[in-house]
C-alpha cells in the first residue's frame, strides 16, 4: 500500500500541492472561499482522470507486479481522502484567519462540508470510472458538466439559485448538517471501494486489450 | 512441474476477431524460450495470459509450479521479472522514484543492483520517464525486472528500439540469468537473430497458433533450404518440403535435410529463414 501511495504521491503531488495552495488562497480572501470550493470540487475530477491515465498505461504494468486490486485502488481512495481532508482543514485555518484578522465571513463550515461533499463525490465518480471506463466516463462527465451549463445560460438555473445553493449547502450549514454529510461522504466510500475492487479486478478478464 | 519452470496446456483465448490457441508449451529450468511471430500472432497474448492479467478461456497455465489462477500466484509473481512491450511507467515519473516505488512493491528489491543497471545503462536518475528516448525506457524496464532477484524473466519485445550493441549485450545478460539454478526466460520477439543467439527452444506463433515448437539446434540441423529448378522441384519427395516458393527461373523450398536425395545440394536454413518460410502460404 506504501508504494502504491508513493506513486500516487509522485503522479500527482504537484497539482494537490497546487490545489492546496489555491484553496487555501481563496479562503484567506474575504468572498472569494465560493472559488475555493470549487477547486475541491474540480479536484474530484482530477483524481478520476489520474485513474483513467492509468487505465492506458501504469494498470498494464501493475497487474504484472504483486500487488493486489485492493491495494491499487485503496491508494486511490486514501490518497483522495487525505488530500482533500488535508486541503479542507488549511482551508478551515484560512478562513478562521481572514475572518479574525479581515472581518470577513465565517468560512469555516464552508471547508469542512466542501471537504465532505468533494469526498462524496469521489464515492460515486471512483466506481463509475472503473465500470465503464476512461473514455466512457469522461464523456458522461463532459455531457454533465456542458448540461449543467446550459441550464444556466438557459436561465433554468439563475444567479439567486446559486447563491441559495451555495449560502444554504455551504456558509450557513449546521454543525449537524456538517456531521451528517461527513458520516454520508465516509459511509458512502466503503460499498464505493468495494465495487471500484470488483470492477477493477474485472478488468483483468478480457478488457484489456 | 518437474524441471519446468513454466508450463501451458491446451490454453486458448478468444477476443474479437482473434482466436489463440490451442497452446502447448514448457520452459525447462536454465533454458530460454523464444516466442516468435507476427504483429498480432498472439505474442503478447501469450505472456498477459501466463501473468493472469487477461483470463483464459481453456487450458491451464503452471509457472514456478503454481497454477497461475491460484491464490497463491500472485506471491509467486515476485519471482517474475517481466518487460513488457511500452515500459507503462508514468510519465511524470524519475528512475529514482520508480526504484523507491518498487522497493515498496517488491520484498526481494535490491536497490544496489537497480543502482548498477542505472548506471551500466547510464540512465539518469532524475529525468522524467517522457523525456526518455524508446531505448531508454526499455532499459528501465530491463533493470526493474532485473532487480528483485527474479527466478523467471518474461520478455516482450524487450530488445526493440535498441541499438545493436545494447542489444548484443543485453541477450548475453539474459543468457547469463537463464543458465542460473532454477532460472528461466521467456523472449518473445521478432528480431529472430536475437533469438538464434541465445534461445534454447522456439515457438513459432502464426495466426494464433502454435506452428512450431522445437530445441533450436534441432530446428537448424532439421531444416535447410533447397535452391533447383522447377523440374527438380517436381521430384522432391513431398513430405520433405513443408514450404516452396516458385520463381521465374527457379524453385526455393524449405525442405527436411533427412528426407532428401543426397544429389541435391541443401544449404543451412537460418531460423529466419525457416520462419519466413513456415509463414508464408506455397507460391508466394
Amino acid at each position: 500500500m506504501t508504494a502504491m501511495l508513493r506513486k500516487e504521491l509522485y503522479v500527482v503531488g504537484k497539482q494537490t500541492r497546487m490545489m492546496l495552495v489555491c484553496v487555501a488562497g481563496f479562503f484567506l480572501v474575504p468572498h472569494f472561499c465560493f472559488m475555493g470550493i470549487i477547486y475541491l470540487l474540480a479536484f474530484s475530477a482530477g483524481l478520476t482522470y489520474s485513474a483513467a491515465y492509468d487505465e492506458r498505461r501504469w494498470d498494464r504494468f501493475a497487474a504484472m507486479l504483486p500487488v493486489s486490486p485492493w491495494k491499487i485502488v485503496g491508494s486511490k481512495y486514501l490518497f483522495y481522502m487525505a488530500a482533500v481532508c488535508g486541503t479542507g482543514a488549511v482551508a478551515a485555518v484560512s478562513g478562521w484567519v481572514q475572518t479574525k484578522l479581515l472581518g470577513g465571513p465565517d468560512t469555516t463550515a464552508a471547508a469542512a462540508m466542501a471537504a465532505a461533499l468533494a469526498i462524496g463525490i469521489n464515492a460515486v465518480f471512483l466506481p463509475t470510472l472503473y465500470r465503464l471506463g476512461a473514455a466512457r466516463f469522461q464523456a458522461i462527465l463532459s455531457i454533465a458538466l456542458a448540461g449543467a451549463a446550459l441550464l444556466a445560460i438557459g436561465g433554468l438555473i439563475t444567479g439567486s439559485d446559486i447563491i441559495g445553493i451555495y449560502s444554504g449547502l455551504f456558509i450557513d450549514a449546521s454543525r449537524r448538517e456538517l456531521l451528517l454529510a461527513a458520516a454520508l461522504a465516509a459511509a458512502g466510500n466503503i460499498p464505493s471501494f468495494y465495487l471500484s475492487v470488483r470492477f477493477y479486478a474485472n478488468r483483468r478478464y478480457g478488457i484489456y486489450n | 512441474m518437474d524441471n519446468n519452470v513454466v508450463e501451458i496446456k491446451g490454453l486458448r483465448k478468444h477476443y474479437g476477431g482473434f482466436e489463440l490457441g490451442s497452446l502447448d508449451l514448457e520452459l525447462p529450468a536454465g533454458c530460454v524460450l523464444g516466442l516468435v511471430g507476427e504483429n498480432g500472432a498472439g505474442k503478447s497474448t501469450t505472456i498477459r495470459l501466463i501473468m493472469d492479467a487477461v483470463s483464459r478461456d481453456a487450458g491451464q497455465i503452471t509457472v514456478l509450479g503454481v497454477d497461475n489462477q491460484s491464490p497463491e500466484f500472485p506471491a509467486i509473481k515476485e519471482d517474475i521479472g517481466v518487460v513488457l512491450d511500452e515500459t507503462c511507467v508514468p510519465e511524470v515519473i524519475t528512475a529514482r522514484q520508480l526504484g523507491k516505488v518498487m522497493a515498496g512493491i517488491y520484498k526481494n528489491w535490491d536497490q544496489a543492483v537497480y543502482e548498477g543497471w542505472l548506471d551500466k545503462f547510464q540512465l539518469p536518475r532524475n529525468k522524467k520517464f517522457k523525456d526518455y528516448s524508446r531505448g531508454m525506457t526499455m532499459k528501465l524496464g530491463i533493470a526493474a525486472a532485473l532487480s528483485h532477484h527474479a527466478k523467471l524473466l518474461l520478455l516482450d519485445e524487450a530488445t526493440s528500439g535498441l541499438d545493436p550493441m545494447v542489444r548484443d549485450e543485453l541477450l548475453d545478460v539474459f543468457a547469463d540469468f537463464a543458465v542460473e539454478d532454477g532460472h528461466a526466460v521467456l523472449l518473445s520477439s521478432h528480431i529472430v537473430s536475437d533469438l538464434e543467439k541465445i534461445c534454447d527452444y522456439i515457438a513459432f506463433l502464426h495466426k494464433g497458433k502454435l506452428a512450431l515448437y522445437e530445441e533450436k539446434d534441432a530446428l537448424l540441423d532439421r531444416y535447410g533450404i533447397l535452391k533447383c529448378t522447377k523440374e527438380q522441384a517436381r521430384n522432391i519427395p513431398s513430405e520433405a518440403v513443408h514450404s516452396m516458393r516458385l520463381g521465374a527461373y527457379g524453385a526455393e523450398a524449405l525442405v527436411e535435410r533427412d528426407c532428401m536425395p543426397g544429389d541435391l545440394l541443401v544449404e543451412r536454413a537460418t531460423l529466419e529463414d525457416i520462419i519466413l518460410y513456415l509463414s508464408k502460404e506455397d507460391g508466394q
